[in-house]
């Protein structure tokens, strides 16, 4: 988004936000739906503030994430001819953890961390998972944690960490989690023990953070709400970096963070708040719309942007339509439009690859008559990775790419990381006594790994090398140079049919491998690093010249370097013992599917013009917009339903929750129709142009599918047929 | 000056290092800080060391700032066991500061202003200035060895620090601008605190800046792709971590690594900033 100081290129609405106040301490709540026009108001204030000479980095903007991010440092960008100064733009956490690195005297002795003079070591999702797994195996192994409930373990893991998340985001004491888990519990009380196990566990994971100086989220956030933010030296400090306050999506926003930016408000010349009505999406990751309406209820003015500059009238009917149908609130718009006119084709096809095929084709038909790819989404409510390969070859075949955002993908899903793993793995043979995961090594692997590391070996040429360069007995490379009298025939057959050419690569391979096991072993992302420069990015081998492909790479190598920081953050008393190998611990814990911490690079590069295909959930959260979106799989529960979470419960949970209440079938129910309505509304506002409806009767594994918002959107139609306009 | 030639977008963050690298090997400033592509070589021949150079100049650098602030630092410095550290902490306590001006006193300190159609952002270690006063810039160095004065008088750091301090240095006096006669740099080095520097600025320094950095603005904006070539100077490439990429991996001589390394450093501080979870 561009904003110039041009002035004049602002609506009235957003003039008042501009205009508000800049000293007094006055506090100005903006609503209105995404697309109103309030992010632009709050970068031409953050704007119009520099300009009439403020320091810049004493203006605070708080955004829900960093995409959000971009929008405001972009206007900055745009601005150089009267900017001096850097702006302070940052999420909730992200200032959280600022401050607590900044501040950690002042906590280390007496928030109860076993070894107050270490440093604090911040860890992200991988390292949080592994130390979580690492307490929770001996429990479920030797005490028969979870016994009862059937759930993959990356999903145990991440619903315990959540539960923490929850009480330092929500703000109650962690001892709490399962008391309030069991006094909403409708249903058999054998779930009680599970909920006790899981109190268990975030009760060791919080001690063993504690001994070690590792701080999670949860950790971070606490110490800084209870702990910092209330201290002297904090309020010093701010004194001088902020005096006016900036926040975007607070509906997005954590209960701490309202309460945080109620803090500071006062302490502040001035303060402007925005709330997207409608959003909140990220209600699992804690997000409480309602504290952030109080907080904005609580500012000195407050102004609805109801002016619609961004926003397609008839998209937006149709989705009022449907919460109609549904007896739900409508969003609050005040034109309205023809929902039929919003539909600009529906299609329910047999089968599933039917419908990716027709997606394609009326995609390739937009781009034909001058649609740019990347201003076109295809939004479904999970995207597997079966959809992103049918759908990515669909489109290649017709020209066209496609931009997958899927935030949080594990990590072994990437075949460039499964193969830097499996090289990792030939060369610590020793590996493959400490961990299950890791002692044997399929054909299959090491024939994914042949093909990516070697250049243009093709996947039967390199099944065809793995079979005979499999590992016997050891985890070394067979040798196949001929030389080996065992194998030497074998050799020469196999080189005559795959060519010398690579008989030669291949042995400088197996010859780097050997050599290296026979070293002292170094940390796995140095092990990575170093074949990555010696070997693999030389003429002949998979990443020779091959920039685009560095990227996934480069991701492991950042990863694995993070988790031995993390880990080896309280070696000798904790952490990481003298006999485990990080190396070997993460290569089992990818292998066995832990979640990717998400990296900036994972974000969306609005220069690849490419189609968007997105999980609902993350397209809303990263604030696109497209002119034409594409809703697939509507027969898919997933629309309808939350994921499943024996462990946590996002709304028991939250601090709206009234203790001692119990959830039941009916909550369920209204918690999921709500959930929808904002996500269909939250789409209709992103979409200029219009949207197409496209399902399947069978399921991507055959099964047949009855999912109910096809019905409701064909209802709404019939509805906008019958009553036009509403 | 256009922006279009080379695509970098208009309002393009410039910094320092990314003119010196530029300075030094147009090529690696294209890949590393337009391109920003990841090629995960080990910048030197020690990566272990190296990453251990990068963690300590880090910790250093929070103390020194938690310092500032007046925060207690003593538990963590006297627990640590890197013997560096603790060298250059007691050091750092040799450091003068009433020989600095204190009316107001910035640590850690960014600054951004426009340059051309794009920006130069710097990150001050230390600020410290009299409204009406010297203003002083202190960077806090853990280099091995002290470069010479030459060097330091010559170096873009020295330039441009210096340089967006008198051009934007009303934003920290309220309003007076700071005269570039009346700033200062300071190199004060861990490893040898006694060869602690102090580097005059004046008006004719501005003007010499002012020139060389809008000319290496518009040769940045006006340069194609294609004009981003790889150095001359081969030493370089030796310990660059693009150097397979740019297939110069069998380049032999003596390393210049140090260069890369303080580079790192500010980088790491940079990107500490950066949060990794979304919240």
């Amino acid at each position: 988004m561009i904003i110039a100081s041009n002035y004049t290129d602002l609506i009235e609405t957003q003039r008042i936000v501009v205009d508000f106040p800049k000293q007094g301490g006055n506090g100005l709540w903006v609503h209105g739906l995404a697309g109103s026009g309030k992010t632009t108001a709050l970068v031409a204030r953050m704007l119009a503030l520099i300009k009439e000479g403020v320091r810049p980095d004493q203006i605070l903007v708080l955004v829900s994430d960093r995409s959000q991010r971009e929008t405001f440092e972009q206007a900055l960008a745009h601005s150089t001819w009267f900017i001096n100064g850097s702006v302070t733009i940052t999420t909730f956490y992200g200032l959280c953890q600022r401050a607590v690195a900044l501040f950690w005297p002042l906590v280390s002795g007496s928030a109860g961390f076993k070894h107050p003079e270490l440093e604090p070591t911040f860890m992200n999702v991988e390292s949080t998972q592994y130390h979580m797994a690492r307490i929770l195996q001996p429990l479920v192994q030797e005490n028969g944690y979870f016994a009862d409930i059937t759930i993959r373990r990356e999903r145990l893991l991440s619903q315990l960490i959540d539960n923490l998340n929850k009480s330092a985001l929500v703000g109650f004491a962690p001892q709490e989690i399962a008391s309030r888990l069991i006094s909403a519990w409708a249903g058999s009380e054998h779930r009680y023990a599970s909920y006790q196990q899981a109190q268990d566990c975030a009760m060791r994971f919080r001690a063993y953070c504690l001994a070690h100086s590792l701080l999670d989220l949860s950790l971070t956030t606490q110490l800084f709400v209870e702990l910092i933010y209330p201290s002297r030296a904090y309020k010093t400090y701010l004194a001088e970096h902020v005096r006016h306050l900036i926040a975007d999506n607070i509906e997005e926003t954590v209960p701490v963070a309202s309460d945080y930016i109620a803090w500071l408000q006062p302490l502040c010349a001035s303060s402007v708040l925005a709330e997207d009505e409608g959003g909140g999406y990220r209600i699992f990751l804690g997000a409480d719309r309602q504290a952030a309406r109080n907080l904005g209820e609580r500012c000195s003015q407050e102004l609805r942007m109801d002016s619609l500059p961004g926003i397609n009238p008839d998209i937006l009917t149709l989705a009022n339509r449907v919460c109609s149908v549904m007896h739900l609130p409508q969003a609050n718009i005040s034109a309205v439009g023809d929902a039929r006119r919003a539909v600009l084709g529906q299609r329910s096809e047999r089968y599933w690859v039917g419908m990716i095929r027709w997606i394609a084709n009326e995609i390739a038909h937009l781009v034909e008559a001058g649609c740019a790819p990347g201003e076109i989404a295809v939004v479904a409510p999970y995207v597997s990775e079966v959809m992103r390969f049918a759908l990515e070859e669909e489109l290649h075949e017709r020209g066209i790419g496609q931009y997958l955002l899927r935030p949080a993908t594990p990590l072994r899903d990437d075949v460039i990381v499964r193969a830097g793993l499996t090289l990792a793995r030939l060369a610590h043979p020793t590996w493959a006594s400490s961990e299950a995961v890791l002692r044997t090594l399929p054909v299959e692997d090491l024939a994914e790994m042949l093909g990516v590391m070697l250049a243009n070996l093709d996947p039967v040429r390199a099944r065809l090398l793995a079979e005979s360069a499999l590992p016997q007995g050891n985890m070394a490379l067979t040798d196949l140079s001929g030389q080996v009298q065992a194998t030497a025939a074998q050799a020469g057959m196999l080189w005559q049919r795959l060519g010398f050419q690579l008989r030669e690569r291949y042995e400088a391979l197996r010859t780097w491998l050997a050599d290296y096991a026979g070293r002292e072993q170094q940390p796995l992302d140095i092990f990575l690093s170093q074949i990555f420069g010696e070997l693999l990015t030389l003429p002949g081998y998979g990443f020779y010249l091959r920039a685009d492909l560095a990227h996934s790479y480069s991701r492991l190598v950042e990863s694995a370097l993070k988790f031995r920081l993390a880990g080896s953050a309280g070696a000798g008393s904790g952490g990481f013992s003298v006999a485990d190998d990080p190396g070997a611990i993460y290569t089992a814990f990818v292998l066995n599917g832990l979640a990717s911490a998400e990296y900036i690079e994972d974000r969306l590069d609005e220069a690849l013009d490419a189609v968007i295909l997105a999980p609902a959930f993350a397209y809303l959260t990263r604030g696109l917009r497209s002119r034409y979106q594409f809703w697939c799989d509507l027969r898919v529960d997933g629309w309808w339903n939350r994921p499943n979470q024996p462990l946590t419960q996002p709304y028991v949970l939250s601090r709206a929750w009234q203790t001692g209440r119990i959830w039941y079938d009916a909550d369920e129910d209204q918690a999921r129709r709500e959930g929808l309505g904002r996500v269909l509304i939250g789409l209709a506002a992103r979409c200029s142009g219009g949207i197409f409806l496209v399902s399947s009767e069978l399921g991507i594994n055959g099964e047949e599918q009855s999912g109910r918002l096809e019905r409701i959107l064909q209802n709404a139609l019939l509805y906008s047929q019958n009553n036009n306009p509403i | 000056m256009s922006a279009a030639a080379n695509h970098l977008p208009a309002g393009f963050q410039l910094s320092q290092h990314s003119l010196s690298t530029y300075q030094r090997c147009k090529r690696r400033f294209w890949l590393r800080y337009v391109q920003r592509q990841p090629w995960p070589m080990a910048e030197g021949e020690q990566p272990l060391e190296y990453q251990q150079h990068l963690q300590r100049g880090v910790i250093f650098h929070r103390w020194l700032e938690r310092a500032q602030l007046g925060l207690p630092v003593d538990l963590q410095v006297n627990a640590t066991d890197d013997p560096l550290l603790q060298s250059w902490w007691s050091a750092w306590k040799s450091f003068d500061y009433a020989l600095l001006p204190h009316e107001v006193l910035l640590s850690e300190y960014p600054l951004t202003i426009g340059l051309g159609a794009y920006r130069l952002y710097a990150r001050y270690d230390l600020i410290a200035l009299q409204r009406e006063g010297r203003a002083v810039i202190v960077d806090w160095k853990t280099l091995q060895a002290v470069p010479s004065l030459k060097t330091l008088r010559t170096r873009l750091q020295t330039r441009i620090y210096c340089y967006m301090l008198a051009c934007a240095g009303n934003i920290l006096t309220q309003g007076a601008p700071v005269a570039p006669e009346r700033i200062e740099m300071c190199y004060w080095f861990a490893n040898e605190p006694e060869a602690t520097v102090y580097i005059p600025y004046s008006r004719a320094n501005l003007e010499d800046d002012r020139v060389l950095l809008t000319e290496l603005a518009e040769e940045i904006a006006g340069a194609p792709e294609e004009a981003f070539t790889k150095t001359e100077r081969q030493e370089y490439c030796i310990t660059c971590a693009y150097r397979t990429l740019c297939e110069r991996a069998g380049t032999s001589g003596s390393p210049r690594a140090a260069e890369w390394l303080d580079e790192d450093v500010d980088f790491a501080l940079d990107l500490e900033r950066t949060p990794a979870v979304d919240w």
